[in-house]
């Protein structure tokens, strides 16, 4: 008798344990929302660089690779949004929508409700620096009027992950500007090979700025002006120290926007709004000086003044 | 030993130039600080400026009141001080005056990673008193102990020593009539048993399907901050093996080979058979060197295991498979007693326990006929760990089922309390090799995952990033450090032992296996002090975990946004250091002991103990270093 209690009761456990997780996920995911609301749950992944509606678990998030979400819906609908993060803090904006920019933190929910008013493709974007797929962390939410067909904007996957993706040795200025400038993701705002041109959201200047213009932007006017500018920048490391260089015509100008141009990558900026009154823009220059020593930075600008289509003009 | 503690104390000159001004500019990057370590006077006036280069860190410096949110990109960080302030607020710079000296740790207070709860730096604030008089205590405790042992043998051998008074021994059971009552009952093991699997099937699917997040999942924050502090601070120097009693692992399988939960009904010899195919374990693995290897194993991927859910639940899980399995091909414990990697340094642990189960009178058991204990009768199984439990001198093997109490017909079997470190034999080379293994796995851990060094981390952080050299490099040092450079350090001090000692009486041999038990107390008092600080600043995590086990976000008794919240970790140095010299203390009396069944003339005894003593004294001022210095 006390041996069958005993056996019913392993029984009894085994099954009761997940019968009462499955209950309770049950109940958390329907009972606090009220009425006709769509509930999405969307994890930040940092490895991926992705909002992803999968299933983030304890067994797949080291080996799979999370697909970032677009995100379909219908005019009008309620929308709850339930972020959460599976690794590091990341922040979600959607500028378009007026919705954050919210703190994700690992080990919690952060809800956002909204409802879609209005019809259009929205970006939404993670705004808090989360590793080296950071700025490919954004993706789509596309809200069509019923019964039209949406949309499907291609998806923003992190191509950075590709091998023979090294370090060019020291010494190798271009190589190392472009080696920089991609890793650090700069390409994702400043476009391939420095042609900006992509759109930030109530930005002053609606596009973030080309820099394959850089060289004019430097007064470097001819090839020789600015080969003759690389050659000082690679044997001066502290070249912005200087006010004149001898035998170089308008140096002080020169020297004066070579120093800005290092100052906004050291210390980043922040990107005026067109209407002052709307949301910030989502894409803001950060601060590379914790990252880039000195030597890096003038690498980078190297391989700007570099990419001036010269031929072309 | 308060002058040792003292001396250094005192030598050391106040810092000149009080007041000055600090500047210390911080880069957190995952999972560690550059610079790594600050050094600064009492009084100066200290200027902290943060950046992080890769993701959102924390930074939280012990015993300042002082917590900042990093962010990657941005020039100002947000600071505020927890003990008044819930909100943060912009900050350039962290800027107080350092007005208590020690040492301090600033650890990362945002997840930040899988071994976000291990990125830690540390502030010395000289003079670092607590270090100085830990070292000097340390070679205090060295030099008095020797002192007293030299007197106390030389009384010895004028014949003035009194007379060894036995150590104490109290009979649990006589004493406490409701414990006797308890341990007598079938369901006793099993209503244990039960709990642990119901958490123990909890644990797994929070691993499998729960949060990665170590920290947010209770896989992790239970097995590897609760129970282990709680293992190897209380179960271990107070129950010895009662762990093994209430262990889920081999549930399954017992219940496959007693075909029973409870016990045998009585009557039927049937009942007494175990089902199982009845191989045999082979002789050459019947010690615990497989699992001195499995635990080895298990701890070279310690930073993925502790860390990682998932991997915890697989490692558990498939340790209570084969447990299953192996229940299935040979008859009683034989996964628990010769393959278990918890099981060996439990083993080796519980000789210093302050409890034992033992026979009331040896006598009893020698003239019994019935060998009830050992064979099982209709009260209880026979010992389910292969011993013969009347004879029983050591814990070593003893998983206190209680089924020997329960079987034996003149109620000759009971549990005592008895002094800490009463047992004090080690024999085999497997045991001499637990110890050395343990002693410097507690070092190793010390500087792995409390230390400071980024580099090492990313060595063993091997799941994530992906240096196989370096942890090759890591795994190396940790095995050859276990297997060879602890063991040959031993060696040496065993042949300086007999060379010392004068006397051919006990060979190198003997002195090298006798004289490591020295590292058990030792070891188990470094294993608490590594341990008290997992406790003392995650333990938070446990409380955050009770209500949102899976890190789902569910919040079942309100306490899943409790925040992480250090306790007094200022203070874990002046804990740790105390459990250190103790260790130290236990060591070389027990080292006495031991030296005095050796030999017959006590003072070639002590001569031959002073090289173990000192490699001790050594290790013990090693982890001084690592804690307070």
């Amino acid at each position: 008798m006390k041996e069958k209690l005993a056996a019913w009761s392993v029984v009894l456990t085994l099954i009761a344990i997940p019968t009462v997780i499955g209950w309770y996920c049950y109940i958390q995911a329907s009972a606090p929302y009220l009425g006709d609301v769509r509930v999405f749950d969307i994890t930040g992944v940092a490895e991926d660089g992705a909002w992803t509606l999968e299933k983030v678990r304890g067994f797949n998030y080291w080996w799979r690779r999370f697909a970032p979400m677009t995100l379909y819906l219908d005019l009008g609908d309620q929308v709850v949004l339930r972020l959460r993060s599976a690794d590091v803090l990341h922040q979600f904006y959607v500028p378009g929508l007026n919705l954050g920019p919210v703190d994700v933190k690992p080990g919690g929910v952060v809800e956002v409700k909204f409802k879609a008013v209005k019809a259009g493709v929205y970006q939404y974007y993670c705004t808090s620096l989360c590793g080296g797929c950071h700025f490919y962390m954004s993706g789509w939410i596309v809200i069509t009027p019923r019964g039209e067909i949406p949309v499907t904007p291609k998806p923003i996957v992190c191509p950075l992950c590709f091998p023979g993706f090294d370090k060019p040795p020291e010494g190798e200025f271009v190589r190392l500007g472009e080696y920089f400038y991609l890793k650090l993701g700069c390409n994702t705002c400043h476009g391939i090979e420095g042609r900006g041109g992509v759109e930030n959201f109530n930005y002053i200047n609606k596009t973030i700025p080309a820099h394959n213009t850089t060289a004019e932007k430097m007064f470097l006017e001819e090839p020789e002006d600015a080969e003759a500018f690389v050659e000082l920048i690679k044997k001066h490391p502290n070249l912005n120290k200087l006010k004149v260089i001898s035998n170089m015509p308008r140096s002080p100008l020169v020297l004066s926007r070579f120093k800005s141009a290092k100052e906004i990558i050291n210390k980043g900026k922040r990107c005026a709004r067109l209407d002052a009154k709307g949301p910030e823009p989502p894409l803001q220059m950060p601060a590379w000086q914790a990252v880039l020593p000195e030597r890096d930075i003038d690498a980078i600008i190297i391989y700007f003044i570099s990419l001036y289509p010269w031929e072309e003009i | 030993v308060l002058t040792c503690a003292l001396i250094p104390m005192l030598l050391i000159p106040n810092p000149s130039g009080r007041g000055q001004r600090r500047d210390v500019h911080i880069l957190a990057q995952q999972y560690a600080y550059t610079p790594h370590r600050i050094v600064v006077d009492q009084g100066d006036e200290v200027h902290i400026y943060l950046a992080s280069m890769d993701v959102v860190h924390g930074f939280y410096l012990e015993g300042h009141d002082v917590e900042a949110v990093i962010y990657p990109g941005r020039l100002q960080f947000n600071l505020r001080h927890p003990s008044t302030e819930k909100r943060y607020r912009p900050a350039e710079e962290i800027v107080f005056v350092a007005a208590r000296p020690g040492k301090f740790r600033y650890r990362c207070s945002v997840t930040c990673g899988t071994l976000h709860p291990f990125m830690l730096g540390e502030m010395i604030v000289r003079p670092n008193y607590a270090f100085l008089a830990g070292s000097g205590a340390a070679v205090g405790i060295f030099l008095a102990a020797f002192i007293i042992l030299f007197c106390i043998s030389k009384q010895h051998a004028s014949g003035k020593a009194p007379a060894p008074t036995p150590a104490w021994r109290v009979d649990l059971l006589e004493k406490f009539p409701a414990l006797n009552w308890l341990v007598r009952r079938r369901w006793l093991q099993f209503a244990l048993m039960l709990p642990m699997l119901a958490f123990f099937m909890l644990f797994l699917i929070a691993g499998v399907l729960g949060s990665p997040i170590g920290n947010r999942n209770i896989i992790i924050t239970f097995v590897w901050i609760l129970w282990w502090f709680l293992l190897i601070s209380f179960l271990l120097p107070f129950g010895g093996r009662i762990w093994c009693l209430v262990c889920p692992f081999p549930f399954f399988g017992e219940w496959y080979q007693r075909r029973r939960l409870l016990g045998p009904s009585g009557g039927s010899p049937r009942d007494q058979i175990l089902r199982s195919l009845k191989k045999k374990w082979p002789l050459k693995l019947s010690n615990i060197w497989l699992q001195n290897v499995f635990f080895l194993i298990l701890c070279t991927f310690s930073a993925t295991l502790v860390t990682r859910p998932v991997t915890t639940a697989v490692a558990l899980g498939g340790l209570a498979a084969l447990a299953t399995a192996m229940h299935l091909v040979y008859p009683k414990r034989i996964f628990c007693t010769y393959v278990c990697p918890v099981s060996g340094f439990l083993g080796l642990y519980s000789m210093t326990a302050m409890i034992e189960v033992r026979a009331k009178d040896p006598e009893t058991c020698k003239a019994c006929r019935v060998k009830g204990a050992t064979v099982g009768n209709e009260q209880g199984w026979g010992c389910p760990w292969l011993l013969i439990p009347g004879k029983l001198d050591r814990n070593n093997y003893c998983g206190l089922c209680m089924e020997c109490i329960k079987t034996c017909p003149y109620e000759n079997m009971t549990l005592k309390s008895r002094p800490f470190c009463s047992d004090i034999d080690i024999s085999r080379y497997d045991e001499a090799w637990k110890a050395f293994i343990m002693i410097t796995l507690a070092m190793v851990y010390s500087v792995t995952l409390l230390g400071p060094w980024g580099t090492i981390k990313a060595w063993a952080n091997i799941s994530e990033v992906g240096n196989w050299q370096g942890f090759f490099a890591y795994a190396g040092m940790i095995w050859s450090a276990c297997l060879v450079g602890l063991p040959a350090v031993w060696v040496l001090a065993a042949w300086l032992g007999k060379q010392l000692s004068g006397s051919d009486q006990v060979s190198t041999k003997e002195i090298f296996l006798r004289y490591s038990y020295l590292l058990v107390p030792l070891g188990l008092l470094a294993w608490i002090a590594f341990s008290i600080p997992l406790i003392m600043v995650n333990g938070s995590y446990i409380i955050s975990t009770i209500s949102d086990p899976m890190g789902w976000g569910w919040n079942l008794f309100g306490t899943a946004n409790f925040p992480w919240t250090p306790l007094l970790p200022e203070y874990i140095v002046y804990i740790q250091i105390p459990l250190l010299l103790t260790g130290l203390g236990f060591s070389i009396k027990c080292g006495y002991d031991i030296a005095k069944k050796m030999y017959s003339d006590a003072i070639r005894g002590v001569r031959s103990l002073i090289p173990a003593g000192m490699v001790c004294t050594g290790i013990t001022m090693a982890l001084i270093r690592l804690f307070a210095g």
